[in-house]
């Protein structure tokens, strides 16, 4: 009976909580369905009429491309960044959370202190150097990144779970003569599954959304992705802008985030208890 | 063992960041190859530029989805007529559009055909040669309307920019509903005076009701420097000695002004404008009626026009008693420049040509790049009916009477000054008589140093 | 909460782990590469940059420390925007991760459709900073907007949310808050980390629900807690989507967070030296409190690893 009780309170505060939360996004979601004179005029929630032209001339794009070609692009971006980055920045976190080496903490500290000046100042030399290697409209500088680990705060995040592991657990596989790396795969991990995830999910959401980098890297409208596409047709300079169709399309290509969130949580759920840690 | 490892390690690091450190140092001159390939401009007829050859073109621009559309017409005419010349077109909208073309100019990845802003000109062109002098360049300037180049085109005696609109500002877009509800007349000319009194009136009558609105911008390029400009009849700055054309008093009166019209409530409330900065078309009070006008430019009709379902008039923007000047100003704020690195200036140039002068790629256009920059442009649209009557109205009003500017008046730093302390005199942070003071210290400060370069 | 953490049975008692380096160092590799070719060069000539009044298009000249004594004697902005931004992450990081703490917490209790309220939660997170949000937030907190109806219906009075040059700095606070789903997913993975048998444990020893979550859940969440108020108190005093899209500084300055200030003195004034002067006073100033919260982890922090080496 006692549990009963606990629950309700949980599930009176998180439906409280929720509809505060999310009564927002509604009112953006039905705005999709509003002209701009409804959208900025009136206060409902309701639009007055509901009608999927929004998304319909909306996926159109303007002029070459629809959003089949941006939503193709993104994916092109981001899945195979997201991948490197969850192997390159475990092993990472893997060699600064279990070895001893020489400068560790220097290195350490370098690699945060990279976290620390605002990216406007480091985007013009950073791509001079994207420039000189020729990666300018490609999506080599997001893949090379990934595949070297720059992203310090993923690093970082790795350390932290790896250090929640007891150290015995691997000590005693590598008495018993794997070699680090077999015991990275074999045993660690299984048990960084939150933690691997976690990466996953915030990378991809991280990329999917981030607009000045690919503004900067990303010149031709063939390359373009979503992020770029939803401000594609807004020009503040006089004309007017379909902020239904700007809206509609912002979330239709929110989907796949949203998809990958929901159905990678069982990994943090299933976690370690699965594993069974023997302290 | 492990020394030679810990020195393979040291040399491997020293190595690839000395490596990156060289090629960063060279950034300019001799990249040019690596550059356009990877841009892929075709390399392969740098040196001909003649007719036959297959070139490829870069052509950057801004805009919303008519313009996009409009320009990918006209590329596509182009093309069928040129078959030798490949145009690929990077189109955005505004927000990052000048970071962009910036980033892409100093590190000469730039498109050979660009839009820009005409207030960019002196940033970009005062920095370094980027853009080519289209004078020297097979593009007919000649068809432009009066000394529309000379006005939006030119830097230190160079055509840089083909202005592709012409306008000015401000002008006062008024809803003829509001107008009606408050007897607003407006076959009259007024003065700020009789601004603040009318709106007092209204707000009067209404306490929900506002005659107009203004963000921090509007304030500074619309009302404060407009006003400077009546004042005196002359551009704020003087070119030659860089010294401003205003007193402290002049300036006093101009921040007074704004002032005035919060206190009689003419302007709705800085806080609630503040919200909607840079969008007044969705000021909820402008759309549901509840503010009658707003002061801007000729070019943001279109955006006025689509925000309220009330039919929109346009009147001359307010004047003070005895003014010298209207404090109008009137030209084209953006163009096409071509990109003085490109290796093929003269195709680019020919394109351009085509853009603005061609008739039927004037009658793709209509109105979608701008509104007729060229004198037969006008001829072409109206006579198609492209022409929106709301947007020519204001810019009859504005091709009146106006005053001819400089481009030190439009310096940027100039204007955020300006703008800063418009902000902290209706915030009472400072009296208009200290913010004047300021104003001017400020100005000699960096009017010396604009000077000096 | 330290002497719990150290009666912890998993601390190690011997160290039998592999001392050769050179395993770490292979590790570390691909890092070590990507700093040295992708960020090496960035962040040496940004501190080059603020010696010189390079603005992009012009290269710049070697101005010695004019920049910097510019910073702190003529800018009557530099001072006021790091005292704002100060603000902002004293009242958004706290916030922020109570609230996240708190609501991770609840989503990890076993419940019904509790899949479908974890990603409720995180839906204002997925939405970053884009245009929607800017629209948004102008729609909730206007004069007349939803925040103040809301109120309304409780007779308070309104709110210059967006106007009030001091609020409006509380309002950007309360975006950042509400997309508090970054950090709920760590504390939500970091619970799952704790071993069931510890609370298995204590429940023998006739723990109740308190003493469980003081004894058991804090000290082994504290790494996580101590990675968020880190990245967040990093993040915060770099702040600028939130600031910019919404409000661009205003009004009257009132949200002129550095990072704001540093994007525009960079691409609208032109002035990347004095930009990227601007940008190392911060990263020293960012730098210094990193370094007292690290410090103070010792104290507070509890790994299960018995340490790094």
């Amino acid at each position: 009976m006692r549990v009963k009780k606990n629950d309700i309170i949980a599930y009176v505060i998180l439906i409280v909580m929720g509809v505060a939360m999310i009564y927002p996004l509604f009112w953006l979601f039905f705005a999709t369905f509003k002209d701009n004179q409804e959208l900025f005029g009136k206060m409902s929630l309701l639009p007055e009429k509901f009608s999927s032209i929004a998304y319909k001339n909306g996926w159109k794009g303007s002029g070459q491309f629809t959003y089949l070609t941006f939503y193709l692009n993104t994916f092109k971006l981001v899945v195979p960044t997201v991948l490197l980055t969850a192997l390159s920045t475990g092993i990472v976190a893997y060699g600064f959370g279990r070895f001893k080496f020489p400068f560790k903490k220097i290195l350490f500290a370098l690699m945060i202190s990279t976290l620390m000046l605002p990216d406007a100042v480091i985007m013009i030399p950073r791509y001079v150097v994207f420039n000189k290697f020729g990666w300018v409209d490609t999506y080599l500088p997001f893949w090379a990144p990934a595949v070297l680990a720059c992203y310090p705060f993923l690093i970082f995040m790795q350390i932290q779970f790896l250090r929640g592991i007891p150290k015995e657990l691997d000590e005693s596989a590598y008495m018993d003569g794997c070699n680090p790396f077999v015991v990275y795969v074999k045993i660690l991990a299984p048990l960084l599954k939150p933690s691997v995830f976690s990466v996953i999910i915030f990378q991809t959401l991280w990329r999917w959304n981030d607009y000045f980098n690919n503004l900067v890297y990303i010149s031709s409208v063939k390359n373009y992705t979503l992020s770029l596409a939803l401000k594609m047709s807004i020009d503040s300079q006089g004309s007017s802008t379909p902020w239904n169709q700007v809206l509609a399309m912002s979330f239709v290509s929110l989907i796949p985030p949203i998809l990958l969130y929901f159905f990678a949580q069982k990994y943090f759920v299933e976690g370690i208890t699965a594993g069974g840690i023997k302290g | 063992m492990k020394r030679q490892f810990k020195k393979h390690v040291a040399l491997l690091m020293t190595a690839s960041m000395a490596a990156v450190t060289l090629m960063g140092c060279g950034s300019t001159g001799k990249t040019d190859e690596t550059t356009q390939a990877t841009q892929g401009a075709a390399v392969t007829s740098a040196a001909a530029g003649g007719s036959g050859e297959s070139v490829t073109l870069r052509f950057s621009w801004w805009g919303s989805d008519s313009r996009h559309g409009a320009l990918l017409d006209v590329i596509d005419a182009y093309q069928a007529k040129n078959p030798n010349v490949k145009i690929e077109a990077e189109y955005q909208g505004f927000d990052g559009y000048y970071e962009k073309i910036m980033t892409t100019l100093s590190s000469n990845t730039a498109p050979d055909i660009i839009q820009l802003n005409k207030e960019w000109l002196p940033d970009i062109q005062g920095a370094k040669h980027y853009l080519a002098d289209l004078s020297t360049l097979p593009v007919d300037l000649s068809t432009l309307k009066d000394r529309l180049l000379e006005i939006s085109g030119t830097y230190n005696g160079e055509a840089n920019i083909f202005p592709c609109t012409v306008g000015g500002s401000p002008v006062v877009y008024v809803n003829t509903d509001f107008a009606k509800e408050f007897e607003i007349d407006l076959a009259k000319n007024y003065t700020w005076d009789e601004i603040a009194e009318l709106g007092k009136a209204i707000h009067e009558k209404d306490s929900d009701a506002y005659l107009m609105t203004a963000d921090a911008d509007m304030l500074n390029r619309l009302f404060i420097q407009p006003y400077l400009v009546q004042k005196t009849g002359k551009p704020i700055i003087d070119e030659e000695t860089y010294a401003p054309n205003f007193t402290e008093a002049d300036a006093t009166e101009a921040f007074q002004n704004i002032l005035n019209l919060y206190e009689s409530n003419a302007l709705e409330p800085f806080g609630d404008a503040a919200t909607f900065a840079g969008q007044m078309d969705q000021n909820t009070k402008w759309i549901n009626k509840k503010i009658g006008m707003i002061v801007d430019y000729t070019g943001s009709a279109p955006k006025y026009l689509s925000s309220v379902d009330s039919p929109l008039d346009v009147i001359a923007a307010p004047v003070m008693e005895n003014a010298k000047s209207t404090g109008v100003v009137y030209g084209g704020d953006r163009g096409f420049s071509i990109n003085d690195n490109s290796a093929h200036k003269e195709e680019a140039a020919k394109f351009l040509d085509f853009l603005m002068n061609d008739a039927e790629a004037i009658k793709i256009q209509k109105t979608a790049v701008g509104y007729c920059p060229t004198k037969h442009s006008e001829e072409i649209l109206i006579t198609e009916g492209a022409v929106d009557e709301l947007q020519k109205n204001a810019i009859d009003l504005v091709a009146k009477d106006p005053y001819i500017n400089n481009m030190i008046s439009g310096n940027t730093e100039l204007e955020v000054v300006r703008k800063d302390l418009i902000q902290e005199v209706i915030y009472g942070d400072v009296t208009p008589e200290d913010a004047a003071k300021e104003l001017l210290v400020q100005y000699e400060e960096i009017l010396e140093q604009l000077k000096a370069k | 909460m330290s002497p719990q953490a150290t009666k912890n049975p998993s601390v190690p008692s011997v160290r039998k782990y592999p001392k050769n380096w050179r395993w770490g160092i292979l590790f570390i590799l691909p890092w070590l590469i990507g700093f040295c070719i992708l960020q090496a060069y960035p962040l040496i000539m940004s501190l080059y940059y603020s010696f010189t009044d390079f603005s992009i298009l012009a290269e710049g000249k070697w101005i010695g420390l004019d920049n910097y004594k510019r910073l702190f004697t003529k800018d009557k902005y530099f001072m006021k925007s790091l005292g704002l931004t100060f603000k902002y992450a004293l009242m958004a990081v706290p916030m922020k991760l109570i609230m996240a703490l708190i609501v991770a917490m609840i989503l990890n209790m076993k419940l019904k459709c509790i899949n479908l309220f974890r990603t409720v939660y995180y839906l204002p997170s997925i939405m970053g900073g884009s245009v929607a949000i800017s629209i948004l937030w102008r729609f909730m907190f206007m004069r007349e907007g939803m925040m103040n109806n809301f109120l309304g219906v409780f007779g308070i009075p309104s709110v210059n949310w967006l106007g009030d040059p001091d609020i409006a700095l509380v309002t950007i606070s309360l975006l950042v808050v509400w997309q508090f789903g970054s950090s709920m997913v760590l504390f939500l993975a970091g619970l799952k980390n704790v071993p069931t048998e510890l609370y298995e444990a204590a429940e023998v020893d006739g723990a109740n629900k308190w003493t469980k979550f003081w004894s058991i859940t804090l000290p082994m969440l504290t790494p996580i807690v101590f990675f968020n108020l880190i990245m967040q108190i990093i993040h915060a005093l770099q702040e600028f989507t939130s600031a910019f899209i919404i409000t661009s500084g205003g009004p009257n300055h009132g949200t002129y967070l550095i990072g704001v200030k540093i994007y525009e003195d960079a691409f609208q004034n032109l002035k990347m030296g004095y930009a990227s002067a601007s940008s190392w006073v911060l990263f020293l100033a960012i730098l210094l409190i990193t370094v007292l919260v690290f410090r103070s982890s010792s104290a507070w922090v509890f790994y299960n690893d018995g340490g790094m080496d």
